[in-house]
């Protein structure tokens, strides 16, 4: 809405005023022939007409030109094995940067797990890390829950991905990696996505009763002050002399 | 008759239920704002519950509203006691993403400060430790070498424990002319000084009494809890970052990983001791082989990765530091995960603590060593 209003002060009906408006100041303290170039290259082509964008919705971000780092894992005997025991419960096998990703249907997860930790030749018997991405655009998968495995005798790493909707619980790996225990505590802190058959899932960086997870998307940056400090801070009022602290002011200046 | 009324008394006054102790959050041996909440029968430990997040400021929600050059200092905060190695990782990370390729000469030099970092935090983790077990001369002994260490990072950085030493695509600066020599002198130094340590502590009858055979760990148990560092390798397992996947200039220096046979806490400090000596070797070779040139990348001004994600772990002084990206192209991290060793090295603290008695709480806090900035984040 805003953008139409101003779209007519701007004056050359361009469809992103304050990219214009910016590059017309910078012009201007910069003067001389690069202001002349932008607006002759901005003014004779007209913008062509895109999709209106959704509002308060950003455009996919465009991909970069830069090599494409994602590929499917071909001719690897383990995965292979693994896409065979587990057929279509495996939806993705990709290596991005060397780094092998599986991901694996919600239901399969767990059993998967234990056929990676008990695997004879390259057994991963440690979860090094585990951890959550919140895609909200994702309708009915927002969160990926990712686990990232290590085989200390194989020297080998693996990443398993598993979607999840909103609301929905995982299924706890800590039986299998009791290291995983923090790791999904920490998880559920700051994503809100329960574990199912965790032994103890409480809150463990934010206090028991914190309102919200921090690491949603839509959880605001710079909420410190909320309902939870309102109950637990108590402020007070300090008497002190306003015009000292202004005298200090003005001398500083 | 009697004897059943001793007995009743006996049972009152030495009561087997069990009594709750809270330790902490600022306990001089908690090492920062940790709260421990011990559940004892008698002096005996039968449950721990770890209290943490005091120190929570929030840095990855932080990194998704800033840039990927801006977030580096968030970096020297985690660890304040290695903030070299953290630097290391992250930075590393995002040059994995981009496919930077760094000059020789910066990854020579991070190497030798990172290794003198993991000299500094070995020390200070050495000095802690004695201290929280009763030796108080070696901390003094400690500070004397982590001081010269510092002294090297604030003439080169500007800044002696949250030293920004790194950038993306390489160093900042190259280093100041005397700097090979007074890390030569330094290095001349330190082996004696081990010794001088080692003197003070191997055969102290007290020392040996508080360490050897408390917080066993088999190895099994240690792989099955995620554990990284010297703790890990405390207790027999050959895991360390630099050998396994070598990063940065690592895989062209010769060195040892040092391991322990029982997983006790008397075989993680030796582990650390003799960590330090390899470090020192791995400075010495590196400065032997420093090469001239650039110390900088090509990087563009505006970092903004391609799309994807990538993980990457270094052995940071406490273990395995990583960080995991997730990128979608802009010039903010989509996501980005920390990995911090003290953390998931903290959760073993209660299954190496049962059974065990307060007294040895104290020691099995300084034996997985942590630091509360990279624990709460």
């Amino acid at each position: 809405m805003t953008d139409e209003t101003k779209d007519p002060a701007a004056g050359s009906g361009d469809r992103k005023p304050p990219e214009q408006s910016n590059a017309k100041q910078s012009d201007e303290t910069r003067g001389g022939e690069a202001s002349g170039e932008k607006l002759s290259s901005g003014e004779p082509a007209p913008a062509p007409p895109k999709a209106a964008p959704v509002a308060g919705h950003k455009p996919p971000a465009a991909p970069r030109k830069g090599p494409v780092i994602t590929t499917e894992i071909i001719e690897d005997a383990f995965i292979d094995g693994l896409k065979q025991r587990f057929g279509d419960a495996i939806t993705e096998a990709v290596a991005t940067l060397g780094q092998q990703i599986i991901r694996v249907k919600k239901d399969s997860y767990l059993e998967l797990c234990a056929v990676l930790h008990d695997d004879p030749e390259t057994p991963f018997d440690m979860c090094t890390d585990l951890t959550a991405v919140h895609w909200p655009e994702r309708t009915g998968q927002e969160f990926d829950v990712v686990a990232m495995l290590y085989s200390v005798s194989a020297n080998r790493r693996l990443r398993v991905k598993v979607a999840l909707a909103d609301g929905e619980a995982c299924p706890s790996i800590t039986s299998i990696w009791s290291g995983a225990d923090w790791m999904e505590r920490e998880v559920f802190d700051m994503f809100g996505v329960r574990f199912e058959g965790h032994p103890d899932l409480r809150r463990i960086l934010l206090p028991a009763d914190w309102p919200g997870h921090p690491l949603r998307r839509e959880y605001p940056i710079g909420y410190q002050d909320n309902e939870w400090t309102d109950r637990h801070i108590q402020y007070r009022e300090i008497d002190y002399d306003a015009s000292l602290i202004d005298v200090k002011y003005a001398e500083r200046r | 008759m009697q004897d059943q009324e001793a007995a009743k008394a006996q049972a009152t006054l030495f009561d087997a239920e069990e009594m709750v102790l809270n330790m902490g959050p600022q306990h001089p041996s908690t090492h920062g704002v940790l709260r421990v909440i011990l559940k004892l029968d008698g002096e005996t430990v039968t449950d721990v519950d770890c209290d943490i997040g005091y120190l929570h400021r929030g840095v990855e929600k932080i990194a998704e509203n800033d840039t990927y050059a801006m977030i580096t200092p968030y970096w020297d905060r985690l660890d304040y006691v290695a903030a070299v190695s953290n630097d290391l990782c992250y930075v590393e990370g995002v040059e994995k993403l981009l496919q930077v390729e760094v000059p020789k000469r910066a990854e020579y030099l991070r190497v030798i400060l990172t290794e003198l970092q993991r000299i500094a935090s070995h020390l200070l983790w050495l000095g802690t430790h004695a201290i929280d077990i009763g030796a108080v001369t070696v901390l003094l002994y400690c500070f004397r070498e982590r001081e010269e260490i510092l002294k090297i990072f604030e003439d080169f950085i500007g800044a002696r424990l949250t030293a920004h030493a790194f950038r993306i695509g390489g160093l900042w600066w190259d280093v100041y002319p005397e700097f090979e020599q007074r890390v030569r002198d330094f290095l001349r130094i330190l082996p004696g000084r081990i010794d001088e340590y080692e003197t003070l502590l191997n055969t102290n009858r007290i020392w040996l009494s508080r360490t050897v055979g408390i917080g066993l760990l088999p190895a099994e148990e240690a792989i099955n809890l995620s554990l990284t560092g010297p703790v890990l390798r405390g207790s027999g397992v050959k895991y360390d970052v630099r050998k396994a996947q070598p990063y940065s200039a690592y895989a062209e220096f010769d060195f040892e990983v040092p391991i322990g046979e029982n997983g006790d806490t008397y075989d993680r400090y030796l582990c650390r001791m003799a960590e330090m000596r390899q470090s020192a070797f791995i400075i010495e070779q590196a400065l032997d082989g420093l090469p001239e040139g650039p110390v900088m990348a090509k990087v563009p001004k505006v970092i903004k990765p391609p799309v994807g994600e990538v993980y990457h772990a270094i052995e940071a002084p406490k273990g395995e530091l990583g960080v995991y990206l997730v990128s979608d192209g802009t010039g903010k991290p989509y996501r980005m995960r920390i990995r911090p060793p003290s953390y998931i090295n903290l959760q073993s603290l209660k299954r190496m603590a049962v059974g065990h008695l307060v007294a040895d709480v104290v020691a099995l806090i300084g034996t997985i060593d942590i630091v509360l900035g990279e624990v709460d984040r």
